[in-house]
Parts: structure tokens; C-alpha cells; sequence
């Protein structure tokens, strides 16, 4: 597999994890390697172990073996309050907007909950990262005090955008983060990606099975079967020279896609 | 039969963990069926003690409790201090009582719910609906005692009907159909109250469970095959709504135990509700163990038949 | 939209009651103890507007009692009539239950007597016995359902969040309590307890039983909330920004319980006062001198009483309307909460 980057400047190592539930093999012998600033797209059909992986990355499942190393540190080797430490500068944006932001709380309460665990700031300060955070991502002001159920699905993407970045994280991990929104706000929410992408220097994990959109933001991909990397390269080279079958299922996929779109 | 033996033996557990815990705490109670006498200044302490030695009330507790067990085995389930005598063949007498009374008005409420509660079903959406709901809604705010009470003021002002006991003095000497006929006539009141106060919440049951079959595909297919609306009613919607049904008869059994223990108290009949409260009141923990036991018993073989019958009914459990 | 509106009138209708029965202190003409032993079991009096020469006064009259032998009751002496009086200072020493006032609303002139709904063998007014009776048994009600909800609230939390051995003891523990009747379980608990304690003593014990002896269907209900919140999304998030249990428990899966606690309170309360009157009314609660609903209707279980004087029924008839706005209550809430 091709080292894109120098192992050491590297953000995040991850060395032979495997996870394996009973008889199942979810993650085997996965070898990653992410830059500071990349950002990795994470490829495959469901069930091919990719959100596995990510939960290993941020503490979620214990992996059965293998190591995560994040700027120089075993993740799985500290202690309770070095991992709490640690969850601030690894933060993941889940599946379903809808159900990760509890429908009872304000905006302001959402965006600035993380603040709130993690005791930093008082209240003022809370509210005003908060509403920073939200204008960051483009939501309006005096959306502040809205609950969550009033937010349109896109909004509460945003929402969720706001608050995995209020720690400031050094890794953003989003696990299929368009699902159920449309072609229209899904390009939206990639062009606020790359803003912030930009803007604060973010290293990104994508997570998604479309092919199309992965080459859209990531520099390089990796695609996963069964578990293991099969293959790893930059969207160019995947796009010309796709080596497994699974692969080429993916791009005709995409493609058939594009092709309907057109 | 596998789940039969399984749920069984989870009865059984269950019955031994009850006693063990109503035992321990009927020795840690203050007081027992002595502490009339302690006040009486008359009567020494030497006296009560050997009393207490007498009926092996200072014996440990293990030791008690093993001695109860092979007394329960027996069909003895101890000694009553206070009718001097086994408790087994109390307990039997007024347990037949209270199981004569239970059946007999379950049997009659349900009799009665099921084709009121269709009726009701059936008449869903129009304004009898509500006025059905509210008139429910009434009825099962009266509470059991009150409308005991009304029934005795009934009783003695009419006259129609004994007050008390299961049987007229001279019963022995009567015939067969006389004597039926007497017990009849004692058990008419107690049975009524307790099936009246069972009716509101199985006619509810009941509608809401026809009502949720009504809805069902195979209901509206039924009808648009054009069977007349009794025999849809009755033989083809009936039986689908029958689970919750079952459930339902589970669940109320603990109630329709505790409404009778009222009812035989206010009216006189011979249950094991006035033996309790006796017990209770001259603190013979022998009898009060034995009727807690009973009444646990009669809650949780109830329970196991619903069960089982839930399982043969619906096959959807067994695949669990 | 329908459904608001008559939740809205059950809800000011219960407020209203228990709003009448705390102020028993004011709306009672006499104290709960207070007798009058030359009018036992006296009909409920009847106001009068028109005098006996058909003129019209605004302060309505009543009229004394005179006892008939020959038919067994009492006759109005129509010779003095006896105004009815508003805001009547309380003698000292009269002022009685939960919420001592000190003037009454109504009331007449010695030797008359007024008793609203009749009076009962020691000649003690009903109506006012009824008031405060209502104050024991309501408190009870109120007072055990808070403990059942609190028990239930704290073990069904336990039990949902940390599963486990903990989980497994609660439910098999649950199962315990529910493989005895309820009534049989309450008098049960009640049996190994001493028999002969001071009312408030009896009160105390009664809550504490009452209460105890109901905690597992509020905590199944709970766990069975806990157990699906707990794996709710923005659970899982706040677990990955390093949230501790507590901080979970408290932001997040304590409000989801809410509105089942709520629906169990209406359900509950209902239950509660039914079974502290039952209790003394078997002479297992509260005991007199102090009266509640139940012990005022064991007078009544002498059924020749009862026959000739149908008000000693007034404290039974009381539970009615309570028990059925509480039942409405728990309705709607029941039917707003599944649409």
C-alpha cells in the first residue's frame, strides 16, 4: 500500500486493528496512516466494517487487537482522565442528525453541551463559543434559542457540524453524515466542509459508499471489504486504475448515478 | 413443554421466595399472639414464656421454618393459636368459599363484558360512544367498598337477600337442588358486586380489543365478502382479539383476589378475606402466613394458566 | 384540540376539590372531635330562605332540632329560627387540621346546630368530619404515591442505566412483591406491624406501607424508558465528549421519564386514597378520635344504621367525584401521549 505521507508527520497511525465480535470479524488487520490536514475518504458497501473502525477511534469499541497511535499517543493505553482529554481532540459526527441532537434542547444547549462535560468556560462564555460556532457553520443569530426539533434536517447537520468542532479537534470523523438530505444540501454541507476544512486547518475522516462524493473531498481513499483495506490511493489513480472488483462495483455505482443525474 | 416445565419451576421458586420472606418477617414483627396476655398484669412473664416455649416460638428461625415446611407438606401449614387447631383445614373451608365466589362471578363478567363490549365496539365514532365511555368511566370510579355498602343497605331494606354466611341454618337436612339453591341465593349478592366491579374495565378491554381487530386487513376483507355482522362479530373477530384478553384475565387476577377479600369482609361470606383479617387482628401469624401463601398461590397459578394459554394461542411466542 | 380543553376542566375541577379539602379549617362549621350528644344521628338540616310567614330574607335560616320519638327522628321547632352567620371568629383551641384558620365560613348560634350532611351516633356534624377526613385520606394518597414515584423513579433509573446483577435483583425482587394480591400484600405488611399506635404514628406507617409496597409497576415503567434512552443518539454523543453516568442521567434520560411519572400519579393517587380508606376502614389505619374516609365508613357498616340514616355514606360518596376526575385525568394524558 502506497504511504501518501511521511509516518512522521503523521496525525493518526493505526497498526493491524482488528476487531472481531464472537464469530464475526468486523475490522481485520487495518493499516492506516493520516497527515495533519488530510483528509482520508473512507469507502465500501455497509457492513464492510467502516463504522466499526470509527468507533474504535473514538472510544466507542475497544479493538480486540492492533493500536491506534494519535499525535504520538496509544489511544488505548491511557488512563480515564488522559481519555477524556483525548475525546475533545477526536470528534465524530454521526449517521442520523435527527437522533444525535436531543429534540428538547436548544440550539445554543446542543453546541455548547461539549463545553459543558468537559467543564470549560462559564456560562456566558459557553453560549457565546456557541453562537460563534453556529454562525460559523451559517445558521442565523436568533436561531439560538430554537429547539432542535424546529431545525430542518440540513440545519440540524449544520447544528452538528457546530459541536464536534466546539473542542477544537485536531480529527473530525463524519460516518455518512448525507444521509436523508438531498443533492442540493448535500453540496451545500460539503462546501461548508471545505471551508472549514480551510479555515482551521481540520483533518478529516469521511466515512461514506459513495465513491463520488469521497473523490469530491478527500485526497486519498481507502475502500473496505469484508473488514480489511483492499485497496488505497488518491482519487485519480482509484478512478483510472480501480484494481479489486469491489472496487469497480463502487465506481459503477457512482457513475450510474452521475449518468442518471445527467 | 419445555416452556410449560420451565415457567413451573419459575412458580414454584417463586412461591418458596414468598414464604421465606413473609416467614421472616412474621418473626421479626413485634409482637405475637401473646401480647394480649403481657398486658394482663395478672399473668406472668414466666407463663408467656413457657407458652411461646410450648408452641416452639423461641426455637431459630431455620429450625422454624423447616418445621413449617414439613407442617405445609402435611396440608397443615401450622398450628393457629387463635382457632386452636391445624390451620390446613381452615384455610380449605374458606378457600372454597373464595374460590366459589371468584369463578362464579368472573365466569358472569365475562359473559357479560364480551357482547357488551362488542356492542360498544361495533357502535364505535357515534355519540353512544362517548356517552358509553363517560358512563364506564363512572362506574369504575365507584369504589368496591362503596357499592358494597350499598348493597347491604339494599339487602336489608328489601329483605330479598340473606346478609352473611354461605348457607341458612338447617342446610344439612335440605335436598340436593334446595341446597344448591340456598348457597345460590347467599352467594347472589357477593357475586353481583364482585362482577360489577370487574365489568368496566373487561367492556373496555374488550372494546378496545375489537376495535384494534375491526381495523385489521383481514376484518375489512371478511366484510367485503359480505358475512353477516353477528357471525363476523362473534367468529371471526372474537377469536383474533382473544390475546390481550387472556393477558388481561392475568393481570386482573390480583385485583378480582384483593375485591373479594373486601366483599366477603363487608358482606359476610366465608373467604379467606374475614380469616385473614381475624388473623391479623389477633395476631395468629401461623394463619396469616398460611393465607398470604394462599392468596400468593391462587395469584400465581392464575398467572401460570394465563401463560400458558398465551403460548398455545399465540404462536408467535414460540418462536422465542 | 378537543381533548385540551376537558383536561383542562378535570385538572381545575381537581384543584378546586383539593383546594376545599385543605381549606377544611375554614369551610367546617365545628371541629372533627366536637359532639353533640343530644343529636345523634340528626338528618342533614335544611336551610331555609322563606320564613314561616313566606317572606323572603337573604341570609338563609335554620330551625332547632326536636327529637320525635314516636317516629324515631326529629322534628324542626319551628318556634325560633337561627340565621346562618358568615366569618365567624374559631374559638381558641378549635382550630384543627393541615391548615388552622381562624375564621369559619358559616356557622349558627348555640343550641343550634347546623350539620349539613346529617351527624353520626356521637352527634358530631359530618359534613365538617367529612372535610377533615378528606385531609387524611387525600394526604395519604398523595403523600404514598410521591413515595411509590420516588422509589420507583430512583430503582427504575438504577435498574435501566447499569443493567447487570442490579437489573436482574429488581426485576426478581419486582416479581416478589407482584405474586401477592394488593390488598392481601398491603394488609399483609400491615399485619407484621404494631397494632395499636397513636393517628400519627398510623398516618406515617400507613404512607410508608402504602407507598413501599407499589414501587415496581413505576419502576418497570422507568426502566423500560431508561433502557430505550439510553441508546438514543444524542445519548451516545454527550457519552463521547466524555460525559460521566450522572451527567447522562441527569440531562438527558431524567426528563425523558417525566411524563411517564406523570401518568403514573394519576393513576396512582386514585389507588392510594382507596386503599388508606380501605385500611381503616378494616380498622387497620388511621383510628379515631382523628377521622378519614375509611373509618367514618366502618360506622357505617352496621348495616341497621345505615338503613335509617343514608348519610353516614357521605365520606364514600366523597371519593366518587375525586376518583372519577383523577380517572379522566389519567385518560387524556393516556391518549395524548399515544396519538
Amino acid at each position: 500500500m502506497p504511504m501518501p505521507t511521511e509516518p512522521s508527520a503523521a496525525l493518526l497511525n493505526i497498526l493491524g486493528l482488528t476487531k472481531v465480535y464472537g464469530q464475526r470479524t468486523a475490522v481485520r488487520d487495518v493499516n492506516l496512516q493520516l497527515g495533519r490536514g488530510q483528509t482520508l475518504g473512507l469507502v465500501g458497501p455497509s457492513g464492510s466494517g467502516k463504522s466499526t473502525l470509527a468507533r474504535c477511534l473514538t472510544f466507542f469499541e475497544e479493538p480486540t487487537s492492533g493500536e491506534i497511535w494519535f499525535e504520538g499517543r496509544n489511544l488505548w493505553g491511557l488512563d480515564g482522565r488522559e481519555r477524556r482529554r483525548m475525546r475533545a481532540e477526536i470528534q465524530i459526527i454521526f449517521q442520523e442528525p435527527a437522533s444525535s441532537l436531543n429534540p428538547r434542547f436548544t440550539a445554543t444547549d446542543i453546541v455548547a453541551e461539549p463545553l459543558l462535560i468537559q467543564q470549560r468556560g462559564d456560562r456566558k462564555e459557553r453560549w457565546e463559543r456557541a453562537v460563534s460556532l453556529m454562525e460559523t457553520v451559517g445558521l442565523p443569530r436568533d436561531a439560538a434559542g430554537k429547539r432542535a426539533h424546529e431545525f430542518s434536517g440540513g440545519e440540524r447537520q449544520r447544528l452538528a457540524i457546530a459541536r464536534a468542532l466546539v473542542l477544537d479537534p485536531k480529527l473530525l470523523i463524519l460516518d455518512e453524515p448525507f444521509t436523508g438530505l438531498d443533492q442540493a444540501l448535500e453540496s451545500q454541507i460539503c462546501g461548508l466542509l471545505k471551508q472549514l476544512r480551510q479555515r482551521l486547518g481540520l483533518t478529516m475522516i469521511l466515512i461514506t459508499h459513495d465513491l463520488g462524493l469521497a473523490a469530491e473531498m478527500a485526497g486519498e481513499i481507502a475502500v473496505m471489504e469484508g473488514g480489511s483495506v483492499v485497496e488505497h490511493a488518491s482519487p485519480a489513480e482509484l478512478f483510472a486504475n480501480p484494481r479489486q472488483a469491489s472496487t469497480r462495483a463502487l465506481l459503477e455505482a457512482t457513475l450510474a448515478l452521475a449518468w442518471k443525474q445527467s | 413443554m419445555k416452556y410449560a416445565a420451565g415457567r413451573l419451576l419459575h412458580a414454584v421458586f417463586l412461591l418458596f421466595g414468598v414464604s421465606i420472606l413473609s416467614f421472616l418477617f412474621s418473626a421479626m414483627a413485634p409482637g405475637d399472639y401473646f401480647s394480649e396476655l403481657r398486658l394482663d398484669p395478672r399473668v406472668s412473664p414466666e407463663t408467656i414464656a413457657g407458652l411461646r416455649a410450648q408452641y416452639g416460638l423461641d426455637r431459630p428461625l431455620p429450625v422454624r421454618y423447616a418445621a413449617w415446611l414439613t407442617s405445609a407438606a402435611k396440608g397443615d401449614f401450622g398450628y393457629s393459636l387463635a382457632y386452636h387447631g391445624p390451620v390446613g383445614p381452615l384455610l380449605r373451608e374458606r378457600m372454597r368459599g373464595t374460590l366459589l365466589l371468584t369463578v362464579t362471578a368472573t365466569l358472569l363478567a365475562w359473559l357479560l363484558a364480551i357482547p357488551v363490549g362488542i356492542w360498544n365496539a361495533a357502535g364505535r365514532g357515534t355519540w353512544r360512544d362517548s356517552a358509553a365511555s363517560l358512563t364506564l368511566s363512572v362506574l369504575l370510579s365507584v369504589p368496591d367498598l362503596l357499592l358494597a355498602l350499598g348493597f347491604l343497605m339494599f339487602a336489608v331494606e328489601t329483605r330479598w337477600f340473606p346478609i352473611g354466611g354461605m348457607r341458612s341454618p338447617g342446610w344439612e337436612s335440605l335436598g340436593a337442588a334446595e341446597r344448591v339453591r340456598d348457597v345460590a341465593w347467599h352467594m347472589a349478592l357477593p357475586v353481583a358486586l364482585l362482577a360489577m366491579g370487574m365489568l368496566p374495565v373487561l367492556i373496555r378491554h374488550v372494546r378496545a380489543s375489537m376495535v384494534e381487530v375491526m381495523d385489521s386487513p383481514f376484518a375489512l376483507n371478511a366484510r367485503a365478502h359480505g358475512i353477516p355482522r353477528a357471525r363476523l362479530f362473534y367468529r371471526h373477530l372474537l377469536p383474533a382479539a382473544l390475546n390481550p384478553l387472556i393477558s388481561l384475565f392475568g393481570f386482573s387476577l390480583g385485583t378480582l383476589l384483593s375485591a373479594s377479600l373486601l366483599i366477603e369482609v363487608v358482606m359476610g361470606w366465608p373467604g379467606l378475606g374475614p380469616l385473614f383479617l381475624e388473623a391479623i387482628m389477633a395476631r395468629d401469624f401461623a394463619l396469616v402466613l398460611a393465607v398470604v401463601m394462599m392468596s400468593a398461590t391462587f395469584l400465581v397459578t392464575g398467572n401460570l394458566v394465563a401463560d400458558l394459554l398465551l403460548y398455545r394461542a399465540d404462536p408467535r411466542i414460540r418462536v422465542r | 384540540m378537543r381533548d385540551h380543553r376537558s383536561l383542562g376542566w378535570w385538572l381545575a375541577f381537581l384543584g378546586l376539590f383539593h383546594g376545599a379539602i385543605l381549606l377544611a379549617g375554614f369551610l367546617a362549621p365545628y371541629h372533627f372531635a366536637e359532639q353533640h350528644r343530644d343529636y345523634p344521628f340528626a338528618p342533614p338540616t335544611r336551610i331555609h330562605f322563606w320564613d314561616q310567614h313566606s317572606h323572603f330574607h337573604l341570609r338563609p335560616h335554620i330551625y332547632g332540632l326536636e327529637p320525635d320519638l314516636a317516629a324515631g327522628a326529629y322534628r324542626e321547632d319551628r318556634s325560633r329560627a337561627y340565621p346562618l352567620h358568615f366569618f365567624l371568629p374559631v374559638k381558641p383551641g378549635d382550630a384543627a387540621g393541615l391548615l388552622p384558620l381562624d375564621r369559619r365560613l358559616f356557622g349558627v348560634e348555640a343550641p343550634a346546630v347546623i350539620f349539613l350532611l346529617g351527624s353520626d351516633g356521637y352527634g358530631r356534624d359530618e359534613f365538617s368530619r367529612v372535610l377533615y377526613g378528606g385531609q387524611v385520606s387525600l394526604l395519604t394518597g398523595l403523600a404514598a404515591s410521591f413515595l411509590s414515584l420516588g422509589l420507583g423513579l430512583v430503582l427504575g433509573l438504577a435498574a435501566g442505566f447499569w443493567g447487570g446483577w442490579a437489573d436482574q435483583i429488581l426485576m426478581r425482587t419486582g416479581e416478589l412483591f407482584l405474586a401477592l394480591p394488593w390488598l392481601y400484600l398491603l394488609l399483609a405488611a400491615r399485619a407484621f406491624l404494631p397494632l395499636n399506635i397513636d393517628p400519627v404514628q398510623a398516618f406515617l406507617l400507613l404512607v410508608a406501607i402504602i407507598g413501599t409496597v407499589g414501587w415496581v409497576r413505576p419502576a418497570r415503567l422507568i426502566r423500560g424508558v431508561v433502557l430505550s434512552g439510553r441508546e438514543r443518539g444524542f445519548v451516545l454523543a454527550a457519552r463521547g465528549f466524555g460525559a460521566s453516568g450522572g451527567y447522562l442521567v441527569r440531562r438527558h434520560i431524567l426528563p425523558m421519564t417525566f411524563s411517564v411519572v406523570l401518568t403514573q400519579a394519576t393513576v396512582l393517587i386514585p389507588q392510594y386514597i382507596l386503599a388508606e380508606v380501605t385500611l381503616s376502614f378494616l380498622g387497620l389505619g388511621i383510628a379515631e378520635p382523628v377521622p378519614s374516609w375509611g373509618n367514618m365508613l366502618a360506622e357505617a357498616r352496621q348495616y341497621h344504621i345505615l338503613a335509617s340514616h343514608v348519610w353516614m355514606l357521605a365520606p364514600g360518596l366523597a371519593t366518587l367525584p375525586i376518583l372519577l376526575a383523577y380517572l379522566r385525568v389519567a385518560d387524556r394524558l393516556q391518549q395524548n401521549a399515544t396519538p
